[in-house]
């Protein structure tokens, strides 16, 4: 689940850059000092079948087969003595994503498919900043925006942030609004490019940070999220009766609610453990349970972290694997809106290794995932990491 | 009540809920794009890639 990502940084952002510890701002803070610096490769290997795609018989589930490279890296630094900033940069390189063969020149009536031939590599890139300024002892503001483009796609996100602790940071509530505009390319069937399209997504969420005692924090959150537009990607298929293929047919509108739980524990024998719940439900009919669990072991220079991911889903419920050809209704093929399980395996190593006599550490870090969904999907993730930080 | 100086423990890297960034961002994506459930953790949901 990993929700504890937003959370953490709507919540504890206070609480790590210094309200934990009760630091005070330094008195003489240079200008602009790097603080940390990060660089991370991820792969993603996926396989499996879904109704959604035509790469396969017209009545039947086609490949959903993909690889994702994705090479991160992030810049942390510190503004003054008040102000931290961060920026990441990050890019996908996708085998079998989007429409594209317009752009290569292939023939019009190849199907458009997530893994047709004429879709075959597709580059995305992104640019993530967030700013968190403290306003004062208690008060932390955050401004987020970021932009993303892939081939057919582009998009532009904002953010405004504010957490607030009380009892002497005993408790930290955050509150956090995000808009989101996608505009990107249509494309019917037959792989002809029928002009733009645009979604909206506005979310706002809650959420509440609590130390229980020395060893224990709770948290708690909710997020509500609100999207209108065109909110299908223009080429999912549906199968039909009549052994064709039909477009997905969705809502204009989705309003999603999720609330979420964590708790996290210190283990005496140097080491830590995190347990968290999700309860999701939206408009569209689907409802879902995710539970989280992360054990994380310190041995001298060396952290181990092990984790397990339980997800359950119900469908949505314009949700189908045949639909008749001569209505169009709300129809949708897609096996990501099935109702499945997902099951989740992860491991994870890091070595810190301090450097210098001022309390720097470079990290090194390796990251293993597989994942497996009951609706015939498995994605396997490697991942690597080299840091810096001061 | 936890005093200042009895939060060592709660201030370890270990107990960092959203742990490493880069990391957290690439296992959402895992998620978010191969489950119906996403979005209102703190992060909105289906925008700001191709997928839904």
């Amino acid at each position: 689940m990993r929700l504890s990502v937003g959370l953490a940084a709507a919540g504890l952002t206070l609480a790590t850059a210094g309200g934990l510890r009760g630091e005070e701002p330094a008195a003489h803070a240079p200008a602009y000092q790097i603080e940390s610096m990060a660089a991370r490769f991820t792969y993603f290997d996926q396989d499996g079948l879904g109704y959604q795609s035509a790469a396969g018989p017209v009545t039947g589930p086609g490949s959903e087969r993909v690889t994702v490279s994705e090479p991160q890296s992030e810049v942390v630094a510190a503004v003054g003595d008040r102000m931290i900033e961060r920026v990441a940069v990050g890019f996908d390189v996708v085998t079998a994503a989007s429409p594209n063969h317009k752009l290569f020149g292939l023939p019009v009536g190849t199907p458009v498919d997530a893994i047709s031939s004429a879709s075959r590599i597709n580059e995305a890139g992104e640019i993530d900043a967030d700013t968190t300024y403290s306003w004062s002892p208690t008060t932390n503001l955050g401004f987020h925006a970021d932009y993303h483009m892939e081939e057919p796609l582009e998009s532009w996100g904002l953010g405004l942030l504010v957490n607030r602790s009380f009892a002497d940071d005993n408790t930290v509530l955050s509150a956090s609004l995000y808009q989101i505009v996608d505009w990107f390319d249509v494309y019917d069937l037959d792989g002809k490019h029928q002009g733009r399209g645009a979604r909206s997504t506005t979310n706002g969420n809650f959420g509440i940070t609590q130390l229980l005692t020395p060893t224990t924090i709770v948290l708690g959150g909710y997020g509500v999220t609100i999207q209108t537009g065109t909110l299908t990607n223009t080429w999912n298929t549906v199968p039909l009766s009549n052994a064709t293929r039909g477009t997905e047919v969705v809502p204009d509108q989705r309003l999603r609610h999720a609330f979420s739980g964590w708790i996290l524990q210190w283990l005496p024998w140097q080491g830590a453990l995190k347990i968290g719940g999700r309860f999701y439900a939206d408009s569209w009919g689907a409802t879902a349970v995710t539970g989280d669990v992360t054990v994380s072991q310190r041995v001298g220079r060396l952290t181990i972290d092990v984790g397990g991911r339980y997800h359950r889903q119900s469908a949505v419920d314009f949700f189908g694997t045949v639909f008749p050809p001569d209505r169009l209704v709300l129809r949708t093929a897609d096996s990501d809106l099935a109702a499945l399980r997902a099951e989740a395996l992860s491991a994870g190593l890091r070595w810190d290794q301090p450097i210098g006599h001022r309390g720097q550490v470079i990290s090194f870090a390796v990251n293993g995932e597989h994942y497996v969904r009951t609706n015939d999907l498995h994605v396997d993730f490697l991942s690597c990491a080299v840091a810096w930080r001061r | 009540m936890v005093p200042q100086n009895r939060r060592k423990h709660l201030a370890d890297p270990m107990m960092s809920p959203g742990g490493d960034a880069l990391l957290a961002g690439a296992q959402r994506k895992l998620y978010t794009s191969r489950e119906a459930a996403a979005g209102g953790d703190a992060a909105p949901a289906g925008g700001g890639c191709g997928c839904q």
